[in-house]
């Protein structure tokens, strides 16, 4: 079972916590909590969620500007935003459509269907997709047969395959709906393609696949 | 021209009134000249003091806009002291970016004159001597002298007003920002735990917990209900007005207090004897209306009762009721029932746990969509309560089977686009109106439409800033642009870039016309559906695009370069979204067959790894680095779609 890492942000201790345990009602999400704007762009770039849940009215930075930021960056510009809102008008609602949020949850919620809203709010809606789950087992095993060679020989017909695996693994993980594998193997992408050029930091590629193994193999 | 002798306007006055003669409000001071030939100096005097001294700002101006006559109010507001003003335009108290656009208030007033607030619902501004500016409210009054018809202005100073407005908006939004998060804690932690998310509880903590969840429910509904009542009443809600059929509406909501229903031990149902019917209505909205309607009478009813629902279709409007075999109305409580927190017994709403507000909600939602609400006692016992709006009239829906390219129309002015959308939707087309950019953003974040409409009209040419906005929005980036403006010409020398302007026309502008020139702007009518033609070597990913896309064109799936390449030489394409990201250079030679394909270059959505930009430039085409999301995908296909039959192909744009 894939997981959909969500990235949890409100200045609501309570809050937060009533979101996990209610998220955690369902083995899809697996959630991060994180008190406010700042700090949630810095996990964005960290963790690569494939989904943030976002507070809207917070202090210092609130989520409109949050969003702006997280769009205006190239490395947590695809990631989903949903909004979690105390003020969800109807006018509201529309304005943060139009400002690309993937979808609009009014607080309170209910904390029994939360699971199903989130889900609903994801692109492809039913996820996982069988299709997808295939692709990843494939993804998992060719990467780790990758990192094995590497450790033998660290040549470029090896570098090649990693970075066209990695390539194919970024462009179905955003279609499908995973927005943070996608950037983990966008990541390795271009750590690939980095070593080739020979611009690569030691272990740069290494700790890359790591990092997708670890993301695709929490099975 | 000298004004006919008071003689001959007397016995015009006796005949029946002309049509195009003046409206009454008109006040014809020619005909208190006759008593002006014996002035009386005191009565003078007392209208000269109260003029000086009335507390709004008087202004009496000539046809062109001269002021003739200030009070000493307008001195104090504007800053200047009279004899700067007289003999000045009017404009001189008009900032700079919004004359225009009072020139033309002024011109349509002089058109259809008569006594009224100047740019209602309109934000109207006046500029200080010392170049400030405050809001304003000005009142129109025609006088007709003997030297033409003069027109009495008077101007009120608004800042306080909407300096309260602002507060209470901002006290609004804080309340139910503050009061929904402690809120959203304890309603989300009671509803963990009565679904057993902390482990299984013993019966009297369950007992008590579900009294605290449900009074927090009750709470929160309360609090959702207020704000809604306040936005209603305040004009705030925005209604997202279509046809709308009955049945299936009141169907779906049956359906979803069925749960609510069965808590009460009570039936719900549809009356078979239903009629079809179809209103111009907010669906959401009606639903709420039904709904509250709903849990009245589901509240109100005996255990195993039963509440049932029909249509009912009159000559001018449809009539639907919800009729239940509660006790009835006391008649005491008959003429507040519509009222706010009105209950027949005050111990009900503790009861029944309602908030008192639902029926008031319904009153005035049913008013704003122009319809009328009310209740009678049902034969055998109970109530039936009811609203009625008006129906949709047969012409018109025979008017609208060609039915469906939606419009959007953008125009502030609330009169021309009430007349304009009536016009269109008699056209066949279904319009959405937008009068503010916001609005028309919101809509077109969400719905690909076949032709946005824009009110132009100087100074408004904002109109061209809200064009590109909307066609920056994934749904409608190659949406055709009609532009509508008082005096088309200068704004048609304007540069527009890619904005793919279809048609300009002139405002007012005849029905016919506005018709004729959508229609060839969409020009979809009897054309097959667009083809695309989609590359992707990946058969897994070919397969699921495939799937995802045939909904909206016919597509071509070829997973070899060859494939793409034979499937261009035999057929034409409207779309080409095309992988290139894994095939290197036998890419280009796909991209310069798209660029040339017949003569023409086909859009094209790539997958590129590495874009060469000439070649993107001369493919009209948009490569990315990267995959699009599925919605993205969609979106674009959409939008080809959308223009698809013969007009201009804009370029696509893709980030």
């Amino acid at each position: 079972m894939i997981n959909l890492h969500t990235l949890s942000v409100d200045d609501e201790p309570d809050i937060r916590e009533i979101i996990d345990l209610s998220l955690g009602l369902d083995p899809l999400f697996r959630v991060r909590e994180c008190p406010s704007g700042r700090e949630a762009l810095r996990d964005a770039i960290e963790w690569r969620p494939d989904l943030i849940l976002l507070d809207v009215m917070m202090p210092v930075m609130d989520g409109l500007t949050t969003l702006a930021e997280l769009r205006a960056d190239r490395r947590t510009a695809m990631i989903p935003v949903v909004f979690m809102t105390a003020r969800a008008q109807t006018h509201e609602r529309e304005r943060f459509k139009s400002l690309g949020a993937a979808g609009v949850i009014a607080k309170p919620f209910d904390p029994m269907q939360l699971p199903t809203q989130v889900r609903d709010c994801v692109s492809t809606g039913a996820l996982p997709a069988d299709d997808y789950l295939w692709r990843l087992n494939d993804a998992f095993a060719a990467l780790s047969a990758c990192r094995a060679d590497l450790a033998q020989a660290h040549d470029r017909p090896t570098l090649g395959r990693i970075k066209d695996v990695a390539q194919t693994l970024s462009g179905t993980s955003r279609i499908y709906g995973f927005a943070g594998i996608g950037l983990e193997a966008n990541a390795l992408e271009e750590a690939a393609a980095d070593d080739i050029a020979g611009r690569a930091a030691p272990m740069q590629v290494e700790h890359a696949i790591d990092r997708v193994l670890a993301r695709i193999g929490t099975n | 021209m000298r004004p006919s002798p008071p003689r001959a306007r007397t016995q015009r006055r006796s005949r029946p009134r002309p049509a195009d003669d003046p409206p009454a409000a008109v006040v014809d001071l020619v005909a208190g000249d006759r008593a002006a030939a014996a002035p009386h100096a005191a009565s003078e005097e007392r209208f000269r003091l109260a003029v000086e001294t009335c507390p709004n700002g008087m202004m009496m101006c000539d046809e062109a806009g001269t002021m003739v006559m200030v009070n000493s109010e307008v001195e104090r507001l504007f800053g200047y002291r009279r004899e700067e003003l007289i003999g000045r335009s009017v404009d001189i108290l008009v900032p700079e970016r919004l004359r225009r656009q009072h020139l033309r208030h002024r011109d349509h007033f002089a058109r259809h004159t008569e006594r009224r607030p100047m740019g209602h619902n309109r934000d109207l501004m006046g500029l200080r001597k010392d170049g400030s500016e405050f809001p304003v409210e000005i009142g129109l009054n025609p006088i007709r002298t003997r030297d033409g018809i003069i027109v009495l202005s008077t101007i009120v100073d608004i800042s306080e007003r909407k300096r309260l407005e602002r507060l209470k908006d901002e006290f609004v939004a804080m309340v139910s920002h503050e009061l929904r998060t402690p809120l959203t804690s304890i309603a989300g932690s009671l509803g963990l735990l009565m679904g057993n998310a902390a482990g299984h509880l013993p019966d009297a903590a369950v007992r008590l917990l579900a009294i605290a969840h449900a009074n927090s429910q009750r709470l929160v509904r309360l609090i959702n209900d207020i704000l809604d009542l306040q936005k209603i009443e305040a004009g705030q809600v925005v209604f997202h007005l279509k046809y709308l059929e009955l049945r299936p509406l009141l169907e779906q909501t049956l359906e979803a207090n069925r749960a609510f229903a069965h808590d009460f031990h009570v039936r719900i149902r549809l009356d078979e004897a239903s009629d079809e019917g179809e209103v111009f209505a907010d669906s959401d909205r009606l639903a709420q209306i039904i709904t509250n309607l709903l849990s009245n009478a589901i509240k109100f009813s005996p255990l195993g009762g039963e509440v049932t629902v029909g249509v009912e279709r009159r000559a001018e409007h449809v009539r639907v009721w919800v009729r239940d075999q509660g006790p009835g109305i006391p008649e005491e409580f008959k003429p507040r029932i519509f009222e706010k927190f009105a209950q027949a017994d005050s111990s009900d709403a503790r009861q029944k746990g309602g908030t008192g507000l639902g029926l008031s909600i319904v009153k005035q939602l049913i008013h704003q969509h122009g319809g009328k609400v009310g209740f009678e006692a049902a034969p055998g016992g109970g109530t039936i309560f009811y609203f009625e709006l008006p129906s949709s009239a047969a012409q018109d829906r025979a008017g609208r089977k060609s039915a469906g390219a939606p419009i959007l129309l953008c125009d502030n002015d609330a009169a021309t686009s009430a007349l304009l959308a009536d016009a269109l939707r008699r056209a066949g087309f279904s319009v959405e109106a937008a009068a503010t950019a916001a609005a028309a953003q919101a809509h077109a974040a969400d719905t690909p439409y076949a032709a946005l409409l824009i009110d132009l009209t100087p100074p408004e040419l904002d109109g061209i800033s809200l064009a590109r906005q909307l066609r920056a929005l994934p749904p409608n980036a190659a949406t055709p642009v009609i532009f509508f403006a008082l005096n088309p010409e200068p704004c048609a020398r304007l540069q527009f870039g890619a904005l793919a302007v279809c048609d300009w026309l002139p405002k007012p502008t005849d029905r016919g016309q506005l018709v004729r020139v959508i229609h060839r702007a969409i020009a979809d009518t009897g054309t097959p559906r667009p083809r695309v033609l989609h590359f992707e070597p990946d058969g897994e990913l070919r397969r699921f695009l495939h799937e995802t896309l045939r909904a909206h064109a016919d597509i071509v799936s070829a997973e070899s370069i060859d494939g793409a390449q034979r499937a261009l030489a035999n057929l034409v394409f409207d779309l080409a979204v095309v992988d290139l990201a894994q095939v290197g250079d036998a890419g280009l030679g796909l991209l310069k067959s798209l660029c040339d394909h017949g003569g023409h270059a086909i859009t094209t959505l790539a997958f590129s790894a590495d874009a060469d930009p000439q070649v993107a430039q001369r493919v009209r085409s948009a490569l990315t680095g990267s995959r699009l999301s599925l919605d993205r995908i969609v979106g674009i296909v959409r939008l080809v779609l959308a223009k698809h039959g013969g007009l201009a192909a804009a370029r696509t744009e893709v980030a």
